[in-house]
């Protein structure tokens, strides 16, 4: 290897360190999907059971107009529901591990329901004739099973409530499967 | 720069002979004391507040899927001892209902008695109609009796008339029918006026049956009647022409003179001596 070639290689591994170490410093601060953040929980959840099944998710931060936040809270439960954990994931970090101070029963959701980023659109166009009016960003985005839809409970569902100025919250309900608008109710 | 040569040349094969042991070796050895050590990464347990909307409504979660959920129900089903007070108890309340059962026999009882009754009047009611239909009905058929014999058996009339031979007219004279019946005429002073000066006034106009009868006329003082023998006829009418005054034989008699006419038809006064 000739000076310059080494002076060369060098030159690169420092810029590659570089980025990589900036990579790493901004990963608490990205806004991710709520299936992109479910990785980190699910590697955390299944170091804590084998067991472990996703009963609940929503955000932790406000959402963005793609669906995307900051952080994100995970409900894993074993052992048929006996024992519960809850995570916080920040970006692509762990950033809260916990048992839960609360009772919560519910059934595993679904594999294969579809990304906050596909469920919120729907949501904003309902909302939107809802209203009569440009929405707000919904301030909560749930992913859950068997609470939203009482027609057919089996269905795993993305539900978005729209906080409203001195008027009741609009909840709209989401197939977490095919995007289909289920319900919408005020309250 | 040689040194740095020189370091390369000795770090490189250093690293390759590492690496090469860990290829060589997958069994991991443990590294001498106090070369390495393994800490748990700290993770907010407190701090970061997370699933609020989950811990805010978990309650409204929870009922939901409470709504949904198969729920088993375990009970015993083996055969356990009764109490047999409870048994007890079950003989009473059979007992009270009969008991209500009979009171409410004895309440259907004199209901029935009542409606007995009710029915024993609704027939005397019924029979007591059915007396006032029939009396109707007989009544009716007298009434259609005697339209019959109006329409086919014309009544006769009786015209008394009383003429003055000499003297004075009497004040008044009664006439007695075989019914029952009295006529009483009062003369007026026309009428006897009439009378003084030759002419006719007529004492009764009635109808009679017709048959042969007597009618008794009664005098002003006299003790006695004078029977008048009569013969009217259907559907004619009987005058009767007395003179005034009668005999004064004992009893007493009196000429008259008797005729009929169609009833509606003009009355000739006779001018021929009256019959005795």
């Amino acid at each position: 290897m000739t000076q310059n070639g080494r002076r060369g290689l060098g030159a690169s591994l420092g810029t590659l360190l570089l980025v990589i170490g900036a990579t790493c410093a901004r990963a608490g601060d990205v806004s991710l999907s709520a299936r992109n953040a479910l990785a980190t929980a699910t590697t955390a959840a299944l170091a804590w059971a084998e067991d472990a099944e996703l009963v609940y998710l929503e955000n932790d931060e406000a959402l963005d107009a793609g669906g995307a936040s900051a952080r994100w809270g995970f409900l894993f439960r074993a052992q048929g529901g006996r024992v519960l954990r809850a995570y916080s994931v920040e970006g692509a970090r762990l950033r809260h591990a916990a048992a839960p101070p609360l009772r919560y029963d519910a059934p595993p959701v679904r594999d294969g329901w579809i990304d906050s980023a596909q469920a919120l659109a729907p949501a904003l166009e309902r909302a939107a004739d809802e209203l009569k009016m440009q929405p707000p960003l919904p301030t909560s985005a749930l992913l859950s099973r068997g609470v939203f839809d009482r027609s057919n409970p089996d269905h795993t569902t993305w539900t978005f409530v729209f906080t409203l100025p001195d008027a009741p919250s609009l909840f709209v309900v989401i197939d977490a499967e095919d995007a289909k608008v289920l319900k919408t109710w005020r309250g | 720069m040689r040194a740095i040569r020189n370091g390369f040349a000795v770090a490189l094969p250093l690293l390759a002979a590492v690496g090469a042991l860990a290829w060589a070796d997958p069994e991991p050895t443990l590294p001498p004391a106090g070369a390495s050590a393994v800490k748990l990464e700290r993770i907010d347990a407190d701090e970061v507040e997370s699933l609020r909307f989950l811990r805010a409504n978990v309650a409204f979660f929870r009922a939901q899927l409470d709504r949904v959920r198969e729920k088993s129900v375990q009970s015993d089903a083996a055969a356990a001892i009764v109490d047999p007070r409870s048994v007890r108890y079950q003989e009473l309340l059979a007992q009270a209902r009969d008991g209500r059962g009979t009171i409410d026999g004895a309440g259907s009882l004199a209901g029935a008695e009542a409606l007995g009754t009710h029915l024993e009047r609704w027939g005397a009611l019924v029979a007591s109609l059915n007396q006032v239909e029939a009396a109707l009905a007989e009544q009716s058929e007298r009434l259609d009796a005697m339209e019959s014999d109006y329409l086919e058996h014309e009544p006769a009339s009786l015209v008394v008339l009383l003429r003055v031979r000499s003297g004075g007219a009497p004040p008044r004279l009664a006439l007695d029918f075989q019914t029952g019946a009295r006529v009483e005429s009062e003369l007026s002073i026309d009428a006897r006026a009439a009378l003084e000066r030759g002419g006719i006034a007529e004492l009764a106009h009635v109808y009679v049956e017709p048959h042969e009868q007597t009618v008794d006329l009664w005098a002003p003082g006299a003790a006695d009647p004078i029977p008048l023998a009569v013969y009217p006829e259907s559907g004619r009418m009987q005058f009767l022409l007395l003179e005034w005054p009668p005999s004064s034989e004992e009893p007493p008699a009196i000429e008259a003179a008797a005729w009929t006419e169609p009833l509606g038809s003009l009355v000739p006064i006779p001018e021929s001596e009256p019959n005795r």
